[in-house]
């Protein structure tokens, strides 16, 4: 019985792809997780104080735009990366 | 035969072409040198192994031709992927470095919309004054949570 679990596993070995392919790693920027938004303290009541947390909002916005956006360019150049190869 | 992959080229072409040359040349010898005294004696013996081992040659010949074949593949497909691997490096460094750029100039835009506040603050804050129920709709719609109260 040991014997022939050696024969049929020294044969399976034959069966393992030769061609190993590596999943890409995700660039460090695009894998940072996108900041939380900003509240307005409660009984601030400026103008100012108001505009300043809505416009650290905008810019959390524009970042995670950003980011969002890179990860379908990202996925799109690695994919045809890929397909040329295989072609 | 799976086991085959792992012996180098030149083992398995040496091998295959001893087997071969050997067993044509036994043919031949027990053919046409029946006139030899000593040699008369292992003929029909030499005849047999000679044939078996010509045909043995002939068939691992052609099973070495398409190994060769799968291993120039398998080599061609390691090399295209390697090539690929490092485009999809140079391109992943070259992305992250750009969204580093992009980000850098939003936070940037964001300061200096920030001073430009800063600038005008006596005059906003002269004009405006902005209500509890402003900042709690503000403070809702940043945590996207269902209003309280709904007047």
């Amino acid at each position: 019985m040991k014997k022939l679990i050696i024969l049929v596993t020294a044969l399976l070995v034959g069966c393992a792809t030769p061609v190993k392919i590596k999943f890409p790693e995700a660039p460090e920027e695009l894998v940072k997780p996108c900041g939380d938004l900003q509240l307005v303290k409660e009984g601030d009541h400026q103008m100012s104080s108001f505009l300043n947390v809505v416009v650290d909002n905008y810019g959390t916005y524009y970042e995670c735009k950003i980011q969002a956006d890179s990860w379908k360019r990202w996925y799109d150049e690695q994919k045809k990366i890929f397909n040329e190869a295989l072609k | 035969m799976f086991l085959l992959h792992f012996l180098p080229d030149w083992i398995l072409s040496g091998f295959v072409n001893t087997i071969l040359v050997v067993g044509a040349i036994l043919t031949v010898l027990s053919y046409f040198t029946s006139w030899i005294p000593f040699i008369t004696q292992y003929r029909i013996p030499a005849q047999v192994i000679g044939l078996v081992l010509l045909t043995t040659g002939v068939y691992f010949k052609g099973g070495e031709a398409a190994e060769l074949a799968w291993r120039d593949r398998v080599a061609e497909l390691q090399q295209k992927i390697a090539i690929a691997e490092q485009k999809s490096i140079d391109a992943t460094q070259r992305l992250n470095d750009e969204v580093k750029r992009n980000k850098q100039n939003a936070k940037d835009t964001t300061a200096a919309i920030k001073q430009d506040i800063a600038r005008n603050s006596q005059q906003l804050n002269a004009e405006c004054r902005v209500s509890d129920a402003a900042i709690e709709i503000h403070n809702e719609a940043a945590q996207n949570k269902r209003p309280k109260v709904t007047k």
